[in-house]
């Protein structure tokens, strides 16, 4: 037979009474009970993504940022944002300010909370982001980012299932926030490499991104061993391509429906966007295998998701690939959606001239 | 101190309640946050 779930009553009634206390946890953790936001960042390690870098630009380093990069994964190893610096700097005769921000999965809250936290205490020129909606639940980081005191006036107009999503992290995060009032984390420890593990795979021995203003370069290839590989010069270099009335036939626009929680999120980051005076780019980020080679495919039109001015670049994906065998594009891939090192360092320098482009032309006005 | 019957009646029912609001919470919730070794890094 199986015994009582309860020896007692009593028993019961003190199980009650501790799910009502870490289930109401989130409402009695009130502002001036939470640790500060710089605690959110610090509890977080490299696991997780950028978070120690992103606890340096957010709240220690200050000044103007002209260009930042910002998304999930895909976008920190995507982006060789010292290429970027180093070329801005030139073109604006001046010490340019690039930097990657990034975190692992996609999920257009993570990006409007983390762009929130910039923006409070930094001015940005230019966000380059990309498409980073995922579903109708909280990112799985939630439980760090999000403080239901501070953060649930922003779930405005989020579907109640998100809503519950939302709640279930702040019970999750709130022991932690808990412990940051009793002390304080400790900061990220200087090294050259890091490591971490990713599902069954261990990323060992990767460059800080501490040392490459945040980008991640990944010199590995998850089918088959990483050799360092430069494609070679075409008689037609591949080059980004800027949405316009003359290029549009070079862009198309899937329509698929978005989650109402993360066009609701993307809405409020085009709200702050403009509340900043910060330009949004939206890069289309490559994947080995794109549904329709010919064209510049993404998710939406995103003006409309945004509900503000957001200019679309990309690369079109035969022109980015031409020159190079299966084989030899699969070398600029981690996997089928992450560049890796040298997928990095050439998608940058086909990119760079339309982002210099835009970012000047942003200067002059 | 004797606990009611009824008052017995309430505390089991809020077990039930608080229980089946928990497994909702969960259930509409990332799949990681099934995952014990996730919860607890959390914590």
């Amino acid at each position: 037979m199986t015994p009582p779930a309860f020896s007692s009553t009593r028993q019961a009634l003190g199980f009650v009474l501790l799910l009502l206390f870490l289930l109401l946890l989130p409402l009695l953790l009130q502002k001036p009970l939470l640790p500060p936001r710089a605690e959110i960042y610090s509890s977080l390690s490299w696991g997780a993504g950028s978070f120690p870098w992103l606890h340096d630009q957010i709240f220690e380093e200050k000044g103007d940022i002209d260009i930042a990069f910002m998304g999930s994964s895909r976008m920190g190893w995507g982006i060789d944002t010292s290429q970027v610096e180093e070329r801005l700097s030139q073109a604006l005769g001046r010490k340019a300010v690039v930097r990657s921000l990034w975190w692992n999965t996609p999920g257009c809250d993570a990006l409007y909370y983390i762009i929130q936290d910039l923006l409070r205490r930094r001015n940005v020129h230019c966000i380059v982001l990309h498409d980073c909606t995922s579903g109708h639940d909280a990112h799985p980081r939630a439980p760090y980012f999000f403080r239901w005191a501070e953060d649930s006036e922003e779930l405005d107009g989020v579907p109640l299932i998100s809503k519950i999503s939302f709640y279930t992290s702040a019970v999750l995060g709130a022991p932690r926030n808990l412990l940051g009032l009793l002390r304080t984390n400790l900061p990220a420890i200087p090294s050259p490499d890091i490591t971490w593990q990713g599902g069954s795979t261990v990323f060992s021995n990767i460059p800080n991104p501490f040392s490459r203003l945040g980008a991640c370069a990944v010199p590995m290839r998850i089918d088959a061993p990483f050799v360092e590989y430069t494609p070679p010069p075409t008689a037609h270099p591949a080059e980004p391509v800027i949405y316009s009335e003359a290029t549009k036939d070079q862009f198309r626009f899937d329509g698929t429906k978005f989650f109402a929680m993360q066009s609701s999120f993307l809405r409020k980051v085009g709200d702050l966007a403009r509340a900043h005076h910060t330009r949004l780019i939206c890069l289309h980020m490559p994947l080995v295998d794109e549904p329709n080679p010919s064209v510049i495919e993404e998710t939406a039109y995103w003006p409309d998701i945004f509900q503000t001015d957001v200019t679309i670049m990309g690369v079109i994906p035969s022109r980015f690939k031409d020159g190079m065998s299966d084989e030899d594009f699969r070398k600029l891939f981690f996997n089928f959606e992450h560049l890796n090192a040298n997928g990095q360092k050439y998608f940058t320098s086909v990119i760079l001239p339309g982002l210099l482009q835009l970012y000047e032309n942003q200067s002059k006005h | 101190m004797k606990i009611k019957a009824s008052t017995e009646v309430c505390i089991y029912f809020l077990v039930i309640i608080l229980s089946l609001a928990a497994i909702l919470m969960i259930l509409c919730s990332p799949e990681q946050f099934r995952d014990v070794k996730i919860v607890y890094q959390i914590f």
